[in-house]
């Protein structure tokens, strides 16, 4: 199985162990995994930092609009206008930037560290 | 064809790529200044998504060993908890928890801005802050009033409960349930002790009783002449109708004042801002008898004014014990709680009702200390060298070192100004101690409120009444045996004529507080023939009740259109008590305007800028006192200051110009002097032209005294309003400083001029509501968090108070009989979490005028369809 060549694979294992590891650790644990991932990842190390983004990313994303959809949205104008952000939805794009630029910065330094 | 990169490249790669994701991860998990630390807030597992919740309250069971009982908790539709316990203690657990529940960033937060602790959370920005609280004795006296309420059996049990009520509910939370308040400030919430009851006692008494005008009106009486001092500040406000009617005989021998050596001169403050009365702090309350009711019972209203914000100042609540313990315990009240402090505050039960407003009389003195040398160790008190104490105050900061502030106390109190360095507050003058009500030992209002809560007719209420001494009130009384009342309640020493008013002399024992109004001697009125009682701030009685007690009093506007409204009204009902509380006529403008408008006519007005300034020149000398004993430098210094603004003054006038302006405008212009002339003096949401009325009022206010209070670099206080209106009215133009027509005509124009450049020209589409600017902000000021999209009427000289940020705070009514009813509102909502569509929904509400039902429920099984929600507290214990 390791190191992984299938972006498919990389992109579920970080979501998969993100999704889990966050209940229990703060949100920088999704950097530990960027980190994991780019050790683990046999992918050009470019191809490991998009996964591992898109991964965090979409995660993060899927979790704010699942809260949204099943809570109610009155917060969300107060923090754009707490975080001085143009529009609600900005608060999503901050949300998944967050998370993904760390993470995915994290597995592109790991990658280049044990680059194979 | 792939290119080859060197290890050495790869690694340096790697090294700025983690360098640099390390880097954001603690930027991200960091507050910066105010920024909040982003990854810990934006994240869905714990972040503000966490705080995000769907309507209505959930269900919930939770086990505490600390219960002797289960308790219930039925939320009603509007989320507002009923509590159903079996004792006192689990009820006040009970109201700590769901509190708690609600309020828990709140409580939190208040509780430390109190204390004067905000530099924990906020970081050195709030040391000025924290430094003017600490220096004010707002801990000291949480800790007297804390003492205080421990030595009584019911309230000690009251606090302890309610903290650890309180407590249990934050035990169980994990970090992402904070309120999102915590996330963002990146603090904790801490547990609560035994002396948050009594420092959110202290924020109430800082609110309601620390004003003091003392400074100000020493320097006025010193600076003016004396028959013109009298006549800007007279003892007595015009046209007021006093709380106890006038024709009130005061049967008993008053305990005579000290008399105090004459030959007293205090000390000019200088160096301080004006800081000019908040007209939004005030409050309403009135009841009448069932002689005037459709229902042929008492009915009850309340209505303080306070700062409004979210979340709010009041929680609403039912409490309800079978009393199996001690049947005479037993209790079913509801009310508005204040989040922090157990029981309900302004309610009523089955039996009575009482409602509050704030005394104005005056409660916090201000004293010249006499150190004996630079050391100030000792000062000087009835021709001996005393010993001034130190209270040594630590104040943590986030993110820097502790402050430590020495302050030193006099048997008066804490000198609130340190010696020699920045001001701690703009409030009091240096080198003087003050005396407030507040630090007073061994009074206990709690136990007043413990026993308003469960008083079952007008003896029992009087016994609670007793009570209510160090946080002074005006208190209304209805009960369903058919009584009413209404007294002026509090702790008030005995003074001489004037005494506290102006600064007073700590060396002088005729000064000291050393005896108080009996409480038998208090400005009261029981079953008055008029059939109502009423108070909305203004003096409590006329000169003829023997004690003197202050003279800052709110003008006679709201208290008068009450009095004429309940003198003239019969058959009441609540919804024309609903009405009265949204009633927006302003008696000021009914007073003044007619005349102002008598004025605008153009031939009547017309001097030169030349003129306006020698006229000016001739009232300011007659005006401005010169007892070069007091002055010497001073007086020197002032009317150099003086002739300049005179002189900047008159050519801000500039008729010439705006005459050329009017001209130009003359179909506006006489448009809206027609508006002017129709109008009903009433500041409803879509009234045209009352907007623009106030800024007229206004500016004119302020430019008819600008001269006088830019005479001086002395801390100086403006004339009431009702007193600028009846000098006007009376013609005693002499003692204002500018030209009276010219003025009047000027600062209409320029209002005119600056409100079409803001609403447009064309008058029909102004529209109050719309154009004021009406806030509920946030509590820390969060910005996003408050609301100001709302439109509401009102003006703060109306019985509808509703001013930019302050206002109504609790709205209710109350209408006795063999079944209680009541309605009410208030601008926030009973959950202050922001991501809860409940956090603001009463505003609009709120705003509108339209009033809810206060369910009532006789027991906990009583209207079962109206339970929205359910918390079972369930002793595990057994």
């Amino acid at each position: 199985m390791f190191p992984i060549r299938s972006a498919t694979l990389l992109f579920l294992l970080v979501l998969l162990s993100a999704l889990l590891l966050q209940f229990v650790f703060p949100w920088w644990i999704v950097v530990v995994i960027g980190f994991a991932a780019g050790l683990l990842s046999s992918l050009p190390p470019w191809k490991t930092g998009l996964v591992v983004f898109a991964s965090i990313g979409l995660l993060w994303l899927g979790a704010a609009l699942f809260i949204t959809v099943t809570e109610s949205p009155v917060l969300l104008p107060r923090i754009a206008a707490l975080l001085q952000l143009p529009s609600p939805w900005m608060v999503f794009a901050l949300t998944v930037l967050v998370g993904a630029i760390p993470a995915s910065l994290a597995s592109l330094g790991s990658s280049w560290l044990i680059i194979r | 064809m792939p290119i080859r990169i060197s290890r050495g490249t790869r690694l340096i790669r790697a090294v700025l790529f983690l360098a640099i994701a390390i880097l954001l991860a603690w930027m991200l998990s960091t507050r910066i200044g105010m920024v909040p630390p982003l990854g810990h807030l934006t994240n869905p597992w714990q972040g503000f998504w966490q705080n995000m919740e769907r309507d209505g309250v959930r269900d919930l069971v939770l086990d505490s060993d600390q219960l002797r009982s289960t308790v219930t908790v039925r939320y009603d539709e509007r989320g507002v908890p009923h509590i159903f316990a079996d004792n006192d203690y689990d009820l006040y657990f009970a109201q700590g928890l769901v509190t708690a529940r609600d309020r828990l960033w709140q409580i939190d937060f208040q509780t430390r801005a109190a204390a004067g602790r905000l530099s924990e959370i906020v970081g050195p920005d709030a040391i000025d802050y924290d430094r003017a609280q600490r220096r004010l004795g707002m801990m000291y006296g949480a800790e007297i009033n804390a003492a205080s309420m421990g030595t009584d059996p019911r309230t000690s049990l009251m606090v302890q409960a309610y903290a650890d009520g309180y407590n249990a509910w934050l035990d169980q939370l994990r970090p992402k349930d904070y309120p999102v308040e915590f996330k963002i400030f990146d603090s904790e919430p801490e547990p609560f002790s035994t002396l948050g009851a009594a420092l959110l006692l202290m924020n109430m008494s800082q609110t309601l009783s620390s004003g003091t005008r003392a400074h100000a009106q020493t320097n006025a009486r010193a600076l003016l002449d004396e028959h013109v001092y009298r006549l800007l500040y007279p003892d007595e406000l015009p046209w007021t109708d006093p709380i106890i009617p006038p024709d009130q005989n005061w049967d008993f021998d008053p305990i005579p004042p000290e008399t105090p050596d004459p030959g007293f001169v205090p000390e000019i403050v200088r160096d301080l801002p004006l800081t000019e009365q908040n007209p939004g702090i005030g409050s309403n309350s009135w009841a009448v008898d069932g002689s005037k009711t459709a229902g042929g019972y008492p009915m009850l209203a309340s209505d303080p004014h306070l700062g409004v914000n979210l979340p709010s100042i009041w929680y609403e609540i039912q409490l309800h014990t079978t009393g199996s313990i001690s049947p005479d315990n037993a209790v079913n009240t509801y009310g508005a709680s204040l989040p922090g402090a157990p029981g309900v505050v302004i309610g009523f039960n089955e039996h009575v009702a009482w409602g509050v407003t704030n005394t104005g009389s005056n409660t916090l003195d201000i004293f010249e200390i006499e150190f004996r040398d630079d050391q100030r160790t000792e000062y000087l008190h009835d021709g001996q060298w005393k010993p001034v104490r130190q209270r040594i105050e630590k104040i943590p900061v986030r993110g820097g070192k502790t402050v430590i502030d020495t302050v030193l106390y006099t048997h008066h109190g804490p000198v609130t100004q340190p010696f020699g360095d920045k001001i701690a507050s703009d409030r009091f003058p240096e080198g003087h101690a003050i005396q407030w009500v507040a630090h007073q030992p061994d009074h206990n209002p709690l136990l007043a409120i413990y026993k308003f809560n469960r008083a079952r007719n007008q003896d029992e209420f009087e016994s609670a009444l007793r009570h209510f001494t160090n946080l002074p009130q005006n208190v209304t009384y209805a009960d369903r045996d058919g009584n009413i009342s209404m007294g002026h309640m509090g702790l008030f020493p005995v003074r001489f004529f004037g005494q506290g008013s102006y600064i007073s002399d700590g060396r002088d024992p005729a000064y000291d507080w050393n005896q108080f109004v009996p409480f038998e001697h208090l400005p009261r009125i029981f079953n008055p023939e008029r059939g109502f009682v009423s108070s909305a701030n203004q003096a409590p009685a006329t000169r003829s009740y023997p004690y003197y007690l202050g003279r800052s009093y709110f003008g006679f506007s709201r208290g008068a259109r009450i009095n004429q409204i309940l003198a003239n009204s019969e058959g009441i009902t609540g919804a024309f008590f609903e009405e009265m509380l949204m009633d927006n006529h302003s008696l000021h403008a009914e007073k003044i305007l007619p005349f102002l408008l008598s004025l605008l006519d153009a031939d009547q007005a017309s001097h030169t800028a030349q003129a306006v300034r020698a006229d000016q020149a001739m009232h300011l000398d007659q005006i401005l006192h010169r007892n070069q004993a007091i002055y010497t430098d001073q007086t020197l210094h002032s009317d150099q200051t003086l002739q300049t603004d005179l002189a900047l003054f008159a050519e801000s006038v500039q008729p010439g110009l705006h005459n050329n302006w009017s001209s130009n405008n003359e179909h506006i212009v006489s448009l809206v002097i027609n508006m002017l002339d129709d109008w009903d003096y009433t500041f409803d949401a879509d009234s045209p032209i009352a907007l623009f009325y106030a800024s007229w009022e206004q500016r004119l206010i302020w430019e008819l005294w600008d001269p006088l209070m830019n005479s001086s670099d002395r801390h100086f206080v403006r004339p009431a309003v009702s007193t600028t209106i009846r000098l006007l009215l009376e013609g005693e133009h002499d003692v204002i400083p500018a030209d009276v027509p010219e003025t009047v005509k000027n600062t209409f124009l320029k209002a005119l001029e600056q409100h079409i450049r803001r609403y447009g020209s064309d008058p029909a589409k102004w529209h109050y509501g719309r154009d004021r600017t009406v806030r509920v902000g946030h509590l820390a000021m969060l910005p996003g968090f408050g609301r100001d999209d709302f439109i509401a009427s009102g003006r703060p000289e109306a019985i509808n108070a509703t001013g930019s940020t302050h206002g109504p705070s609790w709205r209710m009514i109350v209408e006795l009989g063999p079944e209680v009813r009541a309605r009410g509102h208030y601008p926030g909502g009973q959950t202050g979490n922001p991501g809860h569509p409940g956090y603001d929904r009463f505003i609009d509400d709120w705003a509108a005028g339209n009033f809810y039902d206060l369910l009532f429920w006789r027991s906990v099984s009583d209207a079962p369809e109206q339970t929205a929600s359910t918390m079972i507290l369930q002793c595990s214990n057994r």
